[in-house]
Order: C-alpha cells, then sequence, then structure tokens
C-alpha cells in the first residue's frame, strides 16, 4: 500500500503535464529579475508548440537586452555569436518563437516593425531562423533600417532563408557603411550561391575592411563562377594573410569544379 | 578529249572546291569558329595566371595562405606545380608539409618522389604518414625498401599506411600477394575537407 503511495507520487513528480510547465514559465517571463525572465524563454523553448500561448508575452520581451551570463540556461543556450559570453531574455525570447514555430511567424512579422531596433533586431532573426520564405519582404526590408544591427541581421535572415530573390538587395548592401553589413550580405550571397551576385563580390575584394574581402572571397568560391578568377588571383596579392588564404581556397574551389 | 585536258579540268574544278569550301569555314560571319576560339583562351589565360599566382603564394610568409595555396593547386591539377609544392616538403610548418606530400600523391607526379623519399624522416609523425601514403599512391617501387623501414616507425598510424603503401605498390608488379592487410577506404586523408566553416556560420547562427 504505502509502495504504491510512493510510486504514484514519484510517477507524479517526473512527469508533469506541459501545461503546467508552460504556465510556470510564462509567469516567470513577467519576473523582475533578468535572469528568472531568461530561464523562463528557455524553459518555453523546450517545451517548443506546446508554449504557443505565451506568443504574446514572448514577443513583448523581444526588447528585453538585459545581459546576463549565457550559461544560466546550461548546454541549451544558443549562443548570440560564436564567442559571446553573454545573452538576453530578447534572445532566448526569439529562440523560443522559433521553437513555437508556424503560430509565431504573423506576430514576428509584426514584432520586426518594432518601435525599439533590439525588438527588431530579435524578430528579424527569428524570421530567418524560422524558415518561412513567404518572410522574404519583410526580412528584405529589415536592410534599409537605420540601425545597422538590424541590417545585418536582415543579411544573415535572407541568407538562411537561401533568398535568390533578394540578390539585388544584398549586392546592394555589399555598398552598406558598416563593415559588419556589408561582411553579412557578402557571407549570404556565398551562401545563396546564385552567380547573379559575382560582379558585386568581385568589387568587394577591394573593400577598405580586410573582414569584407576575406569574406567576399569565400562567397565567390561558393558560388564557383570561373569569372572571378582574375579577381581572386590578384586577392593573393592581398595585405591581409586571412584574405589571401581565403582566395586561395576559392580558386582551388573554382578550378576543381 | 585529251588526257591533258581532263586533268586540267579537274584539278581547277577540285580546287573550286577547296576554295569554296575554305572559303566558308574562314568567313568571318561564321561566328562561332571565332567564338570558340576566343572562349577557350579567354578561360585558359585567368586560370594558368590563377597557378602562377597560386605558385607565388607557395612562398608566402603566413603559414595558412601557404596550406591552402597547395590544396589548391592540388585542386587544380597542374604539373607545373609539382616542383614547387615539393620544395614545401622542407617547410617550417608541420601542416603545410602534410598538405604538400598529399598534394604531391594528387598530381601523380613522379619526380616527387625522390624528395618524398627524403622527407620519410621527418620530425612530425602526421607528415610522415602523409608522405607513406603518397608513396603508395605514386606507386613508387624505388620506395619499397624505406617503407619496409618504416614498418617499424615509433607512430603506429605510420606503421599502418607504411603496409597499405606496400600493399599497394606489391599489387602493382605482382610482388607481393594476399589481401590488403589495411584496405584504407580513404587513402588520401585531405587535412581540410571543409573550407573555413566559421565563415560560413558567421553572424547570426545561434545554435
Amino acid at each position: 500500500m504505502t509502495c504504491a503511495i510512493f510510486v504514484a507520487a514519484l510517477l507524479a513528480t517526473a512527469a508533469p503535464g506541459p501545461q503546467r510547465d508552460a504556465s510556470a514559465a510564462a509567469a516567470g517571463l513577467k519576473s523582475a529579475d533578468p535572469i528568472a525572465r531568461t530561464h523562463a524563454a528557455c524553459d518555453l523553448r523546450e517545451l517548443g508548440s506546446a508554449a504557443a500561448g505565451s506568443i504574446p508575452a514572448l514577443v513583448s520581451l523581444l526588447d528585453d537586452a538585459s545581459p546576463v551570463d549565457s550559461s544560466i540556461c546550461g548546454e541549451r543556450t544558443w549562443r548570440w555569436k560564436g564567442h559571446d559570453a553573454t545573452t538576453t531574455p530578447g534572445e532566448q525570447a526569439a529562440s523560443a518563437l522559433v521553437a513555437i514555430g508556424t503560430p509565431a511567424y504573423e506576430p514576428l512579422t509584426r514584432a520586426a516593425q518594432a518601435q525599439t531596433w533590439i525588438a527588431r533586431e530579435n524578430a528579424i532573426w527569428a524570421l530567418g531562423a524560422l524558415g518561412e520564405r513567404k518572410a522574404v519582404p519583410v526580412v528584405r526590408a529589415a536592410l534599409r533600417d537605420n540601425e545597422a544591427a538590424v541590417r545585418r541581421r536582415g543579411a544573415w535572415a535572407l541568407g538562411a532563408l537561401d533568398a535568390s530573390e533578394a540578390v539585388a538587395a544584398l549586392v546592394g548592401a555589399l555598398s552598406d557603411e558598416d563593415p559588419g553589413v556589408r561582411r553579412q550580405a557578402a557571407w549570404a550571397l556565398g551562401a545563396i550561391g546564385d552567380h547573379a551576385a559575382v560582379d558585386g563580390l568581385l568589387k568587394a575584394l577591394t573593400d577598405s575592411a580586410p573582414e569584407v574581402r576575406e569574406q567576399a572571397a569565400w562567397a565567390l568560391g561558393a558560388i564557383g563562377d570561373s569569372k572571378a578568377t582574375s579577381g581572386l588571383t590578384k586577392a593573393l596579392k592581398d595585405t591581409d594573410a586571412r584574405v589571401r588564404r581565403q582566395a586561395a581556397w576559392a580558386l582551388g574551389t573554382i578550378g576543381g569544379n | 578529249m585529251s588526257p591533258v585536258t581532263v586533268f586540267f579540268r579537274t584539278l581547277t574544278r577540285s580546287s573550286a572546291i577547296f576554295f569554296g569550301a575554305a572559303a566558308i569555314f574562314l568567313h568571318p560571319s561564321l561566328e562561332w569558329r571565332g567564338e570558340s576560339r576566343t572562349t577557350v583562351g579567354a578561360l585558359q589565360a585567368p586560370r594558368e595566371a590563377a597557378v602562377d599566382g597560386l605558385i607565388s603564394a607557395l612562398k608566402d610568409t603566413d603559414a595558412t595562405v601557404r596550406r591552402e595555396a597547395v590544396a589548391a593547386l592540388a585542386e587544380l591539377k597542374n604539373p607545373r606545380a609539382a616542383g614547387p609544392i615539393a620544395v614545401l616538403l622542407t617547410d617550417s610548418d608541420a601542416a603545410v608539409r602534410a598538405t604538400a606530400a598529399n598534394a604531391l600523391a594528387e598530381l601523380d607526379d613522379a619526380t616527387a618522389i625522390d624528395p618524398l623519399m627524403a622527407a620519410l624522416s621527418d620530425k612530425s609523425p602526421s607528415v610522415r604518414r602523409a608522405v607513406v601514403n603518397a608513396l603508395g599512391e605514386l606507386h613508387a617501387t624505388k620506395a619499397l625498401d624505406a617503407l619496409t623501414r618504416a614498418l617499424k616507425d615509433e607512430d603506429v598510424a605510420v606503421r599502418r599506411a607504411a603496409a597499405s603503401a606496400i600493399a599497394e605498390i606489391g599489387d602493382d608488379d605482382g610482388t607481393v600477394s594476399g589481401p590488403h592487410p589495411h584496405p584504407h577506404p580513404h587513402p588520401h586523408p585531405h587535412p581540410h575537407p571543409n573550407p573555413h566553416p566559421m565563415l560560413s556560420g558567421f553572424g547570426g547562427a545561434r545554435p
């Protein structure tokens, strides 16, 4: 008899209903403590589509830029930048919305027009990660945002969405005033792999910023158009070793085709 | 008609056919001919310039540039590259030396055998293994004695590679029988199968 009660109690604690989890986490989203808010967003991401009821609360958290240690969600934390040790409740809310999936699409397109640029940045990232192709016009518009961080995320998202219809806009972004945007646009053009980008990328091989030239060399190799051979050969004499290395790689990739 | 007349008439008629055909083929309005010629030339010249540029890059001060240049020349399979790449078997950077050995196997040039045999005493085991693999792939019969000594190498990967190489060379002239002791399905371990993935994932990827 006691044994049966014990087993029942064990089952009750080991398998809590997803509904209970979701409401507990949703309450945490409104905590005054940024660490608790981040935790709540991470928990909701684990629930995936079961957290759909929390979409409005997650969307309103997108502009939350309080820096918190990225290890607080443990191994599950999605890192924003490769070596960055901090995250924000807004970033984790964005990844929870991606995990929810299609129901989050419409709210995210509205959040992409938000007043605060941090919310727009997180929303644009989420639209790229969500992978809904119909998001391309909204994401492409982000290339004209006033904030460079939003434009960077827009260029990334267009590459992630494999948006070949946005190649012209991305080639335009190769002339952005911000080198981070130019580099991200070069990456996206290489990821999309459209030959229409070759002329723009050849120009980017002479960009003033070495990281842009490096990324352009990579993109030209990824596209694999032999029209880029002469420009890449010149880049073998670049002042920056990273550019020379990437140009050598690209020439081998194009020639080996 | 006299035979002389027949001869001259045949000559003039067949010449007319010859000149007519020549006029058709050489006529400037036939663009395909000129175009195919310039297209081949236009593709060939930058490619040769790229090989020249990459051969110059083998002397780059940065080791990672030298390594990528070697790998690229192996992809381009240009025989002019074999000599300059063999020089890199004595590079100060071990990864460059190993990549050079791999590339020489790829280029399939027998002149690389002597410099490769000299590199069998490299201090880096990964380089020795690449050199042993290359000698096997080049079917370097003259290296059999040296490869037999490599069976006693202090590094197990080198010993395995030596056994494979000896079997590969032996299969050629039938001196060694029996199955491959180590039938390597991936005989040419290229050191960098993925080109700078950190660049392709740059920026927004958050996993």
